[in-house]
This record gives structure tokens, C-alpha cells and sequence, in this order.
């Protein structure tokens, strides 16, 4: 399924209220009730939608809707486009809702940042192997990792390992020094 | 990937993740301090009923790591805005992270110094965070009020008299209160061994 923003914001919403839903109204409520760390997430989740006027029927609470009448204002260009108003008006916005965009990024940002440290434990282990006199078959074998992909990796592949097993042999690598 | 709200587990990797990549990056010949705050600190020392948050907020950090931080999106590190809201010698009772890592240490504020934190900012989670019982049954109430009258912390920390003045305020006659009413209803010892 590809991924969308507004399917990640409708999910981050959930998990920020806990509430499983995707109606907005449950959203709002919740906000008000017991999850006022969600309200930008949701005000965002409504500009998507095309349906920030809705949120002030569905609340209660003066100082939520404080904070989203003025959001309503600065996005009433961005109806249906939360997220290039986000990229647009970034630097004018409060902290609370770059972090929205930010935690969106961070999936991305994450991916990039884990094939670099991928590889960078491929070079730690490289060193390790050569330092210790161990082979790359026994550290395969003591691992219970795949020859190939334990093989390709070293060469400079780091699409052949996660993370998790990349550290596992980094880690076992060192300590065999 | 994370990309969403952060619950414990998550906090854990990524604060170990950015201790392994500092190790790979900068070597283990020295150990470097980042000094967490937020709903991150709370959440990892259990001081809050909430079980999740948005982002983790990393007050203060070695400069060589900063970079590796940086790449962690998920870290806030604009919160200068925090700086003066803590007393003046908070450095002094930082309390260690229960975060296992390799050459960086994860501190945090001690209860009381996150309790005048909260006292300044007082909006409903911070209201929530500071009410909730093991927050209450962990303070330490005479340094609470060492830090909050006493002359060299948030008095000399705070850049603003008004906001100081308001914080005081906040405490006695917002916090106490409330706080007094939870904490007999819980009968907590400590309380009634502080002669409230």
C-alpha cells in the first residue's frame, strides 16, 4: 500500500489520542477530552480533508479552538493540501506543527540514515574480521546469518542487511579482536 | 522508521541508536552527555501516565554529536525557550536515564527541577504530568521549594521577574491545592511525613 500523508496523519492521529477512528469528530472530542497534545495533528488531518470549518462544531474547549481558529485563518488557502501548506508556510508556523511535517520526514530521513550506518558497520566489521583473523564463513556461521547476504554486504551492499542483524555481526566482529 | 507517536520502546531506540552511530562515528575513547526533557524524560522514568509522545526534546548535547543528532528527525533540539525555566543549578542533581548505551550518557532533570519546568509552562498536560500520583509521590517537597524561593535557582535562572513571579503564583495557588487534595486521597507517607 503506498504510502500517503494523509493516511499517515489519519494513523498518527490515532496513536496520538488512542482512538481508533477515522472520524473526525471522535478525533476532536478526544483532543478536547484527553489527548490536547494531538490537536495540531488532527487540525491538519481536518485541512486535508477539507473540513477544518467541522472542527469548531465538534469542540468544547475554548483554548483548543483558540489555537485552531487561528491555524484556520493562516491555511484557508490549503484546503484538501495539508501538507503543502506545512512545506509552504513552514518557517512562519509555531514549533508544534513543524513537528508534524518533521515526524512524516523522519520516515524517510530514518531509511537514509540507516543504509548509511549500514554500511558504516560493513567497514567497522571489515576491520574487525582482519584484525581478529576470522573468516566471514565463521562469522556467518556463528550468526546463523545468510553466506550471500553477509557477503554481499561486506562488499558494500547494505541493501542485504537490516540494521539489527548489520549490528549483530558488527558487534560480534569486535568482539573477537 | 518511526514516523509516528513514540511509546517507550521506541524512545529507547532511537536514543541507542544514536549512541551506536556516535560510537561508529566518533570512536569509544571518550563518553559524551545529552540531557533529555520533556514527556521523553517522564515517559522513560515512569513519572507520567502517559505512555506516548510526539518527539523527544534534547535540551542540551556534546557539540560532536550534534550532528549525529540532527540526522535523528525526531529529536527537538530548539528548546533553548527551556533554558530559563530551569533552575540555576540543575546541572548538579541530573538524574541518569535508564537507557543502556555505549559511549553517550542520557541524563535528565531530577523531579523537582521538571516539576518547576512544568510549573512555568502549566498547560493541561503539564497539569496532568505534575498532578499524577508517582510525580507527586516522588518529590522531594523541600527542594521543590529550595528550588522554587530559594535565591540562586529559579529566581536567578528565569529571565523575567513577571514569569517568575508567575510561576510562584502558579504553585501556591494552582498546584498546592490540587496537589494536596490528590496526594491525601492517595495517602501518600511522604506527604504527611512533610507536614502538610
Amino acid at each position: 500500500m503506498k504510502r500517503t500523508f494523509r493516511r499517515w496523519l489519519l494513523r498518527y492521529c490515532c496513536s496520538l489520542t488512542g482512538v481508533s477512528t477515522t472520524s473526525l469528530k471522535k478525533l476532536a472530542s478526544a483532543v478536547c477530552e484527553h489527548a490536547p497534545h494531538a490537536a495540531e495533528t488532527v487540525f491538519l488531518y481536518a485541512l486535508d480533508l477539507g473540513r477544518v470549518d467541522d472542527l469548531a462544531k465538534n469542540t468544547e474547549f475554548e483554548d483548543v479552538c483558540e489555537g485552531w481558529e487561528e491555524m484556520r485563518s493562516l491555511s484557508s488557502e490549503y484546503s484538501g493540501r495539508a501538507e503543502m501548506f506545512l512545506r509552504d508556510r513552514r518557517n512562519a508556523l509555531p514549533n508544534r506543527y513543524r513537528k508534524v511535517l518533521d515526524a512524516y520526514d523522519s520516515i524517510e530521513a530514518n531509511a537514509a540514515n540507516d543504509r548509511r550506518v549500514i554500511a558504516m558497520m560493513a567497514q567497522k566489521t571489515r576491520e574487525a574480521l582482519e584484525a581478529s583473523g576470522a573468516t566471514r564463513y565463521r562469522l556467518a556461521k556463528d550468526l546463523g546469518i545468510n553466506e550471500g547476504n553477509l557477503y554481499a554486504w561486506l562488499a558494500g551492499d547494505a541493501a542485504k542487511m537490516s540494521r539489527q542483524t548489520a549490528r549483530r555481526a558488527w558487534l560480534y566482529a569486535r568482539s573477537l579482536v | 522508521m518511526h514516523g509516528g507517536a513514540l511509546a517507550t520502546e521506541n524512545l529507547i531506540e532511537i536514543l541507542r541508536e544514536i549512541d551506536e552511530e556516535a560510537t561508529l562515528e566518533l570512536g569509544e575513547s571518550r563518553r559524551f552527555q545529552m540531557i533529555i526533557v520533556g514527556g521523553c524524560a517522564l515517559i522513560l522514568s515512569q513519572l507520567t501516565q502517559r505512555t506516548i509522545t510526539r518527539d523527544i526534546d534534547a535540551l542540551r548535547c556534546d557539540a560532536s554529536l550534534a550532528e549525529i543528532v540532527a540526522r535523528h528527525l525526531e529529536v527537538n533540539t530548539q528548546v533553548g525557550v527551556y533554558a530559563d525555566r530551569l533552575p540555576a543549578g540543575f546541572e548538579g542533581r541530573l538524574v541518569r536515564l535508564p537507557v543502556e548505551s555505549q559511549i553517550v550518557d542520557f541524563y535528565r532533570p531530577s523531579n523537582e527541577d521538571l516539576a518547576v519546568m512544568k510549573l512555568y509552562s502549566w498547560r493541561r498536560q503539564d497539569r496532568d504530568d505534575l498532578l499524577n500520583e508517582s510525580m507527586l509521590c516522588s518529590l522531594d517537597w523541600s527542594c521543590l521549594e529550595k528550588l522554587i524561593y530559594g535565591p540562586g535557582e529559579a529566581k536567578a535562572s528565569c529571565g523575567t521577574k513577571l514569569v517568575y513571579e508567575r510561576m510562584v503564583k502558579t504553585y501556591e495557588q494552582d498546584f498546592l491545592p490540587h496537589a494536596a487534595r490528590n496526594a491525601r486521597r492517595a495517602g501518600f507517607e511522604q506527604w504527611k511525613r512533610s507536614g502538610r
